[in-house]
């Protein structure tokens, strides 16, 4: 008995090696088909999409201070950059935590960190998702999160063992994950790996330091809010 | 006390993300055609509906009918007499 279990067990971990290894494979063969001119075309056109928001929205929502604010950050950016053994992001960080403290409550804007709500979504929430989030998001994650991110890696890490499989399975994964926890989909991005790197983030350590740092901005669920 | 960090920090970080984006992908060591097919893909995912979906098959198209008009030029004349 004992051994027909683990028999049948054995086979049951074969298929479902044999499926993820075709899954993982897959990035591999995208990879090979989607012209680098293309994923090169995909970041200008992300940068110019997140300038516009940066720009657009983020800096103008408080008004003349904020204008300021921004100015301040971009001063102390532009002088710290020069000095690479600083990491910059850090002093911005703490010139924002230091504005925010100073202020108090915001109502006009800011970001904040949900507490987890673990739940699996409803069909429609999932038929929603896939029709409008995740088929666009299909080519902006395979050029930018994926290829163009091994990309650098092998050029700012080399001998790293970044490969395509690796990145496409654990942002797979994560991905998987944080939906049933009721998290945002996030990805390893080449624009937050270089923006990382230009600010002083070199290490694994950085991502412990971005998670502890997020964590005392977190607030209750405003009113409104799904749940 | 709940404190909210401030809009306009996170929107240089951004902006810094975005830069570093452009810098990036406007960097080809390449042909003018290839500079083109970056502009064409990245006006057409800030400007068309699907715009990264659009843009991907956009520029997809650009290089294969390239490849596909090369094919004959790229014929070296010398073997074919071999």
């Amino acid at each position: 008995m004992l051994k027909s279990v683990a028999a049948d067990l054995r086979i049951v971990m074969s298929r479902l090696d044999f499926g993820r290894r075709e899954l993982s494979g897959a990035f591999g063969d995208i990879g090979t088909d989607l012209p680098p001119v293309v994923v090169r075309g995909i970041q200008v056109g992300l940068g110019v999409k997140l300038g516009t928001i940066a720009y657009g929205r983020y800096v103008p929502a408080e008004g003349g201070p904020g204008f300021y604010l921004a100015a301040a950050c971009e001063l102390l950016l532009a002088g710290l950059l020069l000095r690479p053994r600083f990491p910059a992001a850090v002093a911005v960080l703490l010139l924002g935590t230091g504005w925010a403290l100073w202020h108090g409550t915001n109502p006009l804007g800011g970001t904040a960190a949900m507490p987890p709500a673990a739940g699996l979504p409803s069909r429609e929430a999932l038929w929603t998702g896939l029709v409008l989030l995740a088929l666009p998001q299909v080519p902006l994650s395979l050029g930018n999160s994926v290829l163009a991110t091994r990309d650098l890696a092998d050029d700012w890490f080399p001998g790293r063992g970044v490969t395509l499989r690796r990145i496409g399975t654990t942002y797979s994964l994560f991905n998987a994950v944080v939906g049933v926890v009721g998290g945002i989909p996030v990805c390893q991005g080449f624009g937050g790996m270089a923006g990382h790197y230009a600010m002083g983030g070199r290490t694994g350590g950085r991502s412990c330091t971005t998670a502890s740092s997020i964590w005392p901005w977190r607030r209750s669920r405003p009113s409104g809010w799904a749940t | 006390m709940t404190v909210l960090f401030p809009l306009p920090v996170l929107g240089v970080i951004l902006a810094v993300e975005a830069g570093a984006l452009v810098w990036r992908g406007s960097g080809v060591r390449v042909r003018s055609l290839d500079a083109l097919v970056v502009l064409v893909v990245a006006a057409t995912a800030n400007l068309a509906p699907y715009g990264f979906l659009s843009a991907t098959a956009v520029g997809s198209l650009m290089i294969h009918l390239r490849r596909a008009f090369r094919a004959p030029a790229a014929v070296d004349p010398g073997r074919e007499t071999e």
